[in-house]
This record gives structure tokens, sequence and C-alpha cells, in this order.
């Protein structure tokens, strides 16, 4: 950091970071953007504190029929549908080179149904410690692991296993088992009270939380007037939907104690002091990102100056909307009697 | 720098009020363009019999200076067929071509052109002036317009003009558009002897890099590729194949406006 400037370094868990701007996962692909834009930069000085690739699941998956995205004001709407190689291809081919990237990694896998977490951590400890060493302190400062729980239980009528306090605690206590160091449940906001959910995950054994995944949206074909995009719904995401995101941030810190790492419509300076003026000690940049991949080492030095101009240091501005706020969840009180 | 560029919301309508000595920030080149090369050689020589018509006939360079060709067969032509905003990229087509001409072999060109309506139009002079310049240097150049509402040429859709055209083995298409008009655009292709065919193919892309998935089409053999990517040139055949569409489209049609 710059002389005058506040400390940015921020933990999670045993992972150290530099400063607390990562990306979303799925919406930024080192390897990919430095291929196509020639930037071999952005793999030597990654514009994150820590990388999150995209989600892994156990087999591999094409994605959804086109169209997958669509804009909606201030949003996008994104029904991608997970496509990847599966976790044995992941192990093989991607693994050795992120671990080789200077900068810690948070694995992301997604599981179609509790127990597939668990598979999916056993067999990601085994591929890191064939690489790293099987002893745990030797890379848990490294490799952290964030649970996609926005997948559908496909043995549960395809309801979405983060819209279940049992089945999250499932689902996180079998990836808590096979899983050392830093274990992030990514939470879903498409639920009626996310503080249940938030509960049961820190309850199973989450280290941390991240919130929150993309809002269930609908999007038709205006000659058509049928869904546009070829999954039907898709998930929303930037700017449209920060209001929505940050109430959701501010309910849990306020209701759970484990360290958040929050998300939704960043894009400005502003949205980082909010996030974390609500409760985030990390700020995660999906949709911005796509626009401006440098946006997340970009947000850190305009944060260092913002702190700088207040002179607060991170510790002053995490959790800082709180203070002196009785309800927090606006909760209406019944009429006296 | 100059953009053509098609104000059709808050974003393009920005950019074109943007003015001289403001900054715009560009990420890019990006993904595989037009390959002009290929697509001259693919020009070189007929590959079957050629009706006797004079139209297109471009006098070769110097012997054995275009792989194939002799001074016998009739060289074919390379037709661009382009509707609507997908005219812009062939602005640098047109200038690239001129700028091969030098070197001598350069296919007669035939560029039609489709729109909706007057105001799609206003760009023709920059394409009338390219292709000039390509007489200039000794091609053989024309431009086809029509429009849809018959306020600029005749009326009626791109591929009158190309039918009108008449393709034969020899000639080779760049094409870009809307996928109806691409799909149709490789139909005739096809009937006529498998013509081969470029298509320069849109999507909706969040990254343009490759990161998000989001701009993927099916290919011919069902695989899903992405438009950011491996495009946004495909080749007809690895795009449309035998038949169907590369579609982005979830198969509810058309979808102007969005």
């Amino acid at each position: 950091m710059t002389a005058g400037l506040p400390d940015l370094s921020v933990d999670l868990g045993p992972l150290r970071l530099a400063h607390p701007l990562v990306n979303g996962s799925g919406t930024l692909d080192l390897f990919e953007a430095a291929a196509a834009l020639q930037e071999p930069a952005l793999l030597r000085e990654p514009p994150v504190a820590a990388y999150v690739p995209k989600t892994v699941t156990l087999r591999p998956r094409c994605g959804n029929e086109p169209p997958r995205i669509v804009e909606t004001e201030a949003g996008l709407l994104n029904s991608i549908g997970l496509p990847n190689a599966g976790v044995e291809a992941f192990v093989e081919e991607e693994l050795p080179r992120l671990l080789a990237l200077p900068r810690p990694i948070i694995l992301n896998v997604g599981g179609f149904s509790p127990e597939e977490y668990g598979l999916l951590a056993a067999r990601l400890r085994r591929g890191v410690e064939a690489l790293l060493g099987a002893d745990p302190s030797a890379w848990t400062t490294r490799v952290g692991l964030e649970l996609n729980i926005s997948c559908p239980n496909v043995h549960s009528g395809c309801i979405s296993i983060g819209t279940d306090p049992a089945e999250t605690r499932s689902a996180v206590a079998g990836a808590r088992v096979e899983w050392p160091g830093l274990l992030v449940v990514k939470l879903t906001p498409n639920v009626t009270d996310i503080v249940p959910i938030a509960r049961a995950a820190a309850e199973a054994g989450a280290s941390a939380l991240s919130l929150v995944n993309t809002f269930k949206g609908l999007v038709l074909d205006r000659v058509t007037l049928r869904p546009y995009l070829g999954g039907a719904t898709g998930g929303l995401s930037g700017p449209a939907v920060k209001p929505l995101a940050l109430r959701l941030v501010f309910e849990v810190a306020a209701a759970v104690g484990l360290p958040i790492v929050g998300m939704g419509g960043v894009c400005s300076v502003g949205d980082v002091l909010d996030f974390m003026a609500c409760g985030a000690r990390v700020v995660a940049v999906g949709a911005a990102g796509f626009r401006d991949p440098w946006l997340p080492a970009r947000l850190a030095q305009e944060l260092a100056h913002a702190l700088a101009d207040r002179r607060w240091t991170l510790a002053d501005l995490i959790g800082c909307a709180h203070r002196g706020v009785k309800n927090p969840r606006n909760v209406l009180r019944p009429p006296t009697p | 720098m100059e953009f053509l560029v098609s104000p059709v919301g808050p974003g393009t309508g920005e950019l074109v009020a943007a003015g001289v000595g403001e900054g715009v920030w560009i990420l890019g080149p990006l993904g595989h363009g037009f390959d002009i090369q290929a697509a001259v050689s693919a020009c070189s020589g007929a590959r079957g019999p050629v009706p006797g018509a004079s139209a297109g006939l471009v006098p070769g360079g110097a012997p054995g200076s275009v792989p194939g060709a002799s001074a016998g067969p009739a060289r074919g032509r390379l037709v661009i067929v382009a509707g609507g905003v997908g005219v812009a990229p062939f602005l640098f087509v047109l200038e690239d071509l001129k700028s091969r001409a030098a070197a001598g072999g350069l296919p007669a060109v035939l560029t039609l052109f489709g729109f909706r309506d007057g105001v799609q139009a206003e760009a023709l002079g920059r394409f009338e002036s390219a292709i000039e310049g390509l007489r200039a240097v000794g091609v053989s150049a024309e431009l086809g317009v029509i429009s849809e509402d018959g306020s600029f040429g005749r009326s009626g859709l791109v591929t009158t003009l190309l039918a009108e055209a008449a393709l034969r083995p020899g000639d080779a298409v760049l094409a870009c558009g809307s996928h109806g008009m691409c799909a149709a655009v490789w139909e005739v292709c096809r009937g006529a002897g498998g013509v081969p065919a470029w298509f320069s193919l849109e999507a909706a892309m969040a990254c343009g890099v490759g990161s998000c998935h989001g701009c993927v089409v099916r290919l011919s053999d069902g695989s899903l590729a992405e438009v950011c990517r491996r495009g946004p040139v495909f080749a007809g055949a690895e795009a449309f194949g035998e038949g169907g569409c590369a579609c982005a489209g979830s198969g509810s049609g058309e979808s102007e406006g969005r």
C-alpha cells in the first residue's frame, strides 16, 4: 500500500487477502480474458485479492440452450446453466494452473443433491493434496472452497437446496467433513427469510457466508411474447439488485456472526463502502467485471482513498451501518392490546 | 478512428453523441474476423461448368499467381450479402480488398445490401466510395441495394438480389445479418452446388472474452460455440451444416428491437 493510505488487508478464514475485492464466481475467467485481450498481466498481477473460478459440478455440463443472457434495466438476466467440464477434468486441467496464480483461490462447486457437495469437496481436496501436499496447513492459506447452494435438488422436486434450511445443513455438513480450511456458503436470495438459511449453514460448520447469488427473473421476447432465454427464467444481476442484496447482507450480518463476502450490483467505490458498512468484510464484483476486468483492483485503490479521506481504518468501516440500529429487520410490531 | 453506429438505444446513442476529442474505452479486437485471403482463394477457378455469362469476370494476375487458376476457366465472384447493421464490417472488407488489388488476382466483387427502410441506408455513401475505390484499382465491383419498404432501391429482401445474382460453383460468399437472413443465404449457397460461405454471427455478449459463456450458438454438429471467441465469423458448413439454423434463438423467432 502507498504510504499514508490505510491497510486494506483482510482475513477470510486462513486466507489472507491483500484487499477486500474479489470476483463473483462465473463472471471473470482470468485465463480466457488474458488470452482474448492479450494481457498476460492479468495472470501475473490478477486484479482481485483472491480468485474465484466458475462453478464445478460432478459431471460435465453443456449449459443451457441459447439465448443465455439479456440486458434489462440496469441489469443482466442470465440463464447460463453452469457449463463446465466436470470435476475430473477440472482437477486434471484447471487446478494446476489455478494454484500457480499468485493469489489465494476460492474454488466453487455446485451439487444437485446435498450429498454431491461432500463428494465434490472430497475430490477437490484429493486434487489439491496431490499438488500441494497432504498436510492441510501447507495449503489452507492458499485454497478455500465455496458452496453454490442455488442448485436444484434433483431428488426433491428440483427445489433449490439453498431455499431449505435442512437441505442446506446437510450439504454444508457433508462438505465440512471433507474440506479443511475456509468453507464459504453462497446463499441464494430467492427465499422468504434468508436468516434461517444463514444460521443453518453456520451451524453446519461454514467458515463464512457469501451473499447473494442472482435473483430469479423473467424477460419475454418483444415479438413473440414468450420467454426470451432458452432456460425461460434466469438470474438477475447488476445495479438493479443492489438495494435488494444490500438489505440481505445487512440482515445476515445482524443475525449471524460469520465473516461475510457481500455482492450484488457492485460497480463503484460507494457500493463497496455500502456493503462493508452493512457488515461484509470482503466484496465481490460480478457483472460489472464484464465491462472492466480490472474493476476490483481499481475499487481497492479507491477504497483506500475513501477511507483516508475519512481518516478511517477498515475496522471502522466494517459493520458501521449497524450502530444504533435496534430493529434491523424492520419487524412490524403488533398493536399493543 | 471512425465507427459506423446505428443509434438504437442509450449506449449507441451516447456513442453517436460523443464529440471529437472525447475519450472512449475499447476492449478489443476480439474474436476472429473474415479470412479475406481464404475467401479470395476460394474464388480462384471454377469448380464446375460455368455458364457463359461474362458478368463478374476479372482478368487474372500474372499467370500462376493464383493457385489453381489458369488462363482458361472463369474466375468466381466474391459475393457480399448483408442486411441492416450487418453491412458495417464490409466497409473494412472492401478497403482490405483494395489493398490486395496491387498483388493482382482479385475476383469480381458483388455487394448486395438489404435494408429495412431508408434510415438504415444512410451510410450507403461510404460504401459507394469504397466500391469506387475498388474500380479505380481495376477490380470489377458492383453494388445492389434493396429495402423492405421500398423507400430505397427496389422493394424486397436481399435474398431477392442474391437469387438474381445466380450463385454458381467458383463463387464465394461473405455474409452478415440476421439469423434468418444468414440461414436463407446458406440455403442458396448449398443449392448452388456448394458455394463456400462465411457468416459473421451475432449474439448478446456480456464479457466478449469467453468468461461468461453467454454468447453461444448451436453449430451444425450440435455443439455450442462462443460467438465472441470461436467467432464471430463461422464457415457456413460449420454453422449451418446440411440444414437448420445456427440459432442463438430459442426458436421463438425473430427478436427485433431488443
